[in-house]
């Protein structure tokens, strides 16, 4: 089952669904898609907490002092916000970098284990036909 | 990028009057209740991923999703007005589905996966570089050409959303693609770009030439190996891209003419330096969604380069446009004839330069999108004729309808 998009994170939760004659190595498949969901969640979740966290204290940090009256503007022109999205994507460059290689490796890895779960279940499907 | 430019018409055409409006509405809540989630949700998936374009709106969608509110799963369709497709899937994306393969939406799927309308595009791109060279016309290979760059196309799509499933979640304009619902698995995903690839560089092989089908391969890798990860990682990414999207007419060339002289470099050149104006002019109003999602574009890291790049690039295409009679693909009609239209271009692209707002971005991307396929039709219709062999006659005369002759003499073009 697929759900809504998480508020923070953004992703999808997934629930994998296990079957009572489920064999070691889909068990093992569903183990791994867990583990990486939430290696993601946990990553993105962080990340993006940090990124609304950042952006208030900019904007709190550089708004005219007549804000506070009420009168003034509340939010920072695109212009003035550009300032602070050039910092966090620099500040995060490593971060995400780091991510990426990481993320490429384990999706590959998962989509790899998917073809091994695939042809195991064809093989187990083509047996119990033969027999 | 260019995937971007027809969502972006697409979704200008997409205008319900208020009356209308209202009436789907309607419809669209009663139908929530009576139809199922899933099938509703595979009949909007269609019209889903289409953004609003307007900054406000963007920068509004963007601070709801980010709001930290547990319990509330807002998208930033809730403030897009007028599309009652939005607001059923507003409503089924606060529930749970089955990660089940619909099988009678699968060509629907298949299409969102290989980004159909940008293929499309690709294809057309193709075709004019085709109709561009000097060599006759032969109906197979210009079809298996078209058809061989076309799958290729598909499948470097669907690699590439494959590799971006997190990122794409995180924004706006791309939460909505088939991967990040569950539509399809990404091993699904990953067969339907191997059988793509295989199909479309074989027809490529075998049904045109070695070339074609080298520079199909070459132009796979570069997008899904090299453009992709680099997205991430330097704004040079943006100069990658730039050469994936001018392949496709260097491929047409190949197909129809076996080389590649010094006129087949002209309409990869036009696109090349297209696409700076165009995807800067787009990024501009992009940078929060870039930015939170880790994407490095110009239009966040260096304004000032983004803004000269636009610039620069639109004298380029002036001065291109200008070397196509030179280098005797067009006549000297398409220089008199381009030089207004490249012009005006250009001060679109000064206006963004001096002011950078919302506003001269805005006008410089739509005006983009007009641009090159009316600079595209000039080039094929001042066409320069000429003989298959060396001989070059100056004083030929322009014939508009010579880009559809069909010479009975086919394979010339093939290996």
């Amino acid at each position: 089952m697929i759900g809504p998009p998480d508020p923070i994170s953004n992703l999808r939760p997934v629930a994998y669904h296990v079957p009572r004659n489920e064999h070691e190595i889909e068990k093992e498949f569903r183990v791994r898609r867990e583990e990486v969901q939430k290696w993601n969640e946990t990553f993105w979740t962080k990340h993006n907490k940090s990124f609304i966290k950042e952006r208030k204290e900019f904007i709190a940090a550089n708004l005219p002092p007549n804000e506070s009256a009420g009168t003034g503007k509340q939010t920072l022109t695109a212009d003035e916000m550009s300032v602070f999205y050039k910092t966090f994507l620099d500040k995060n460059w490593k971060v995400h970098v780091q991510y990426n290689a990481e993320w490429y490796w384990k999706n590959i890895g998962l989509v790899i284990f998917a073809l091994r779960v695939k042809i195991f279940k064809i093989k187990q499907r083509l047996m119990s036909d033969s027999q | 990028m260019m995937y971007i430019v027809l969502s972006s018409v697409w979704k200008a055409q997409y205008k319900f009057p208020r009356f209308g409006q209202a009436f789907c509405t309607a419809i669209l809540n009663y139908s929530n209740k009576v139809s199922s989630p899933t099938s509703a949700a595979s009949t909007s998936t269609s019209v889903v991923a289409k953004p609003p374009d307007s900054t406000v709106l963007k920068s509004r969608s963007f601070e709801i999703t980010t709001k930290l509110q547990p319990g509330i799963t807002v998208t930033s369709d809730t403030f897009t007005p007028r599309s009652s497709p939005k607001h059923r899937l507003v409503a089924e994306d606060k529930q749970w589905h089955e990660l089940r393969t619909d099988y009678s939406k699968l060509i629907q799927h298949y299409f969102m996966l290989s980004k159909i309308r940008l293929t499309c595009l690709v294809v057309m791109t193709t075709m004019a570089g085709y109709a561009l060279a000097p060599e006759p016309l032969s109906l197979t290979t210009f079809v298996l050409c078209s058809v061989g760059t076309g799958l290729v196309s598909c499948a470097a799509n669907s690699i590439n959303q494959f590799f971006e499933v997190p990122f794409d979640s995180q924004m706006a304009r791309t939460k909505n693609r088939v991967l990040v619902r569950g539509f399809l698995t990404p091993l699904h995903a990953l067969t339907f770009a191997a059988a793509c690839s295989v199909m479309g560089l074989s027809a490529l092989y075998w049904g045109v030439n070695g070339l074609t089908a080298a520079l199909g391969a070459t132009n796979l890798v570069l997008y899904t190996l090299v453009y992709t990860p680099m997205k991430r990682i330097s704004i040079l990414n943006t100069w990658v891209g730039a050469v994936v999207g001018a392949i496709p007419p260097l491929m047409g060339w190949a197909g129809c003419a076996g080389t590649l002289e010094s006129g087949a470099w002209i309409l990869p050149g036009i696109l090349y330096a297209w696409q700076f104006p165009h995807f800067n002019a787009l990024s501009w109003n992009l940078r929060p969604d870039y930015s939170r999602a880790g994407y490095r574009m110009m239009s966040v890291t260096n304004p000032d380069l983004c803004r000269q790049t636009a610039l620069r690039y639109t004298g380029a295409l002036l001065v291109l446009s200008c070397l196509a009679p030179v280098l005797e693909v067009t006549t000297w009609l398409f220089a008199v004839g381009s030089i207004p239209l490249n012009a005006y271009f250009m001060y679109l692209a000064w206006q963004f330069h001096q002011y950078s707002d919302s506003g001269t971005s805005r006008r410089l991307f739509h005006f983009s999108l007009i641009h090159l396929p009316v600079l595209m039709v000039m080039m094929l219709l001042t066409k320069k004729q000429r003989s298959p062999t060396s001989n070059r006659n100056d004083a030929d005369e322009v014939s508009p309808n010579r880009c559809l002759q069909i010479e009975e003499t086919s394979l010339i073009c093939s290996k």
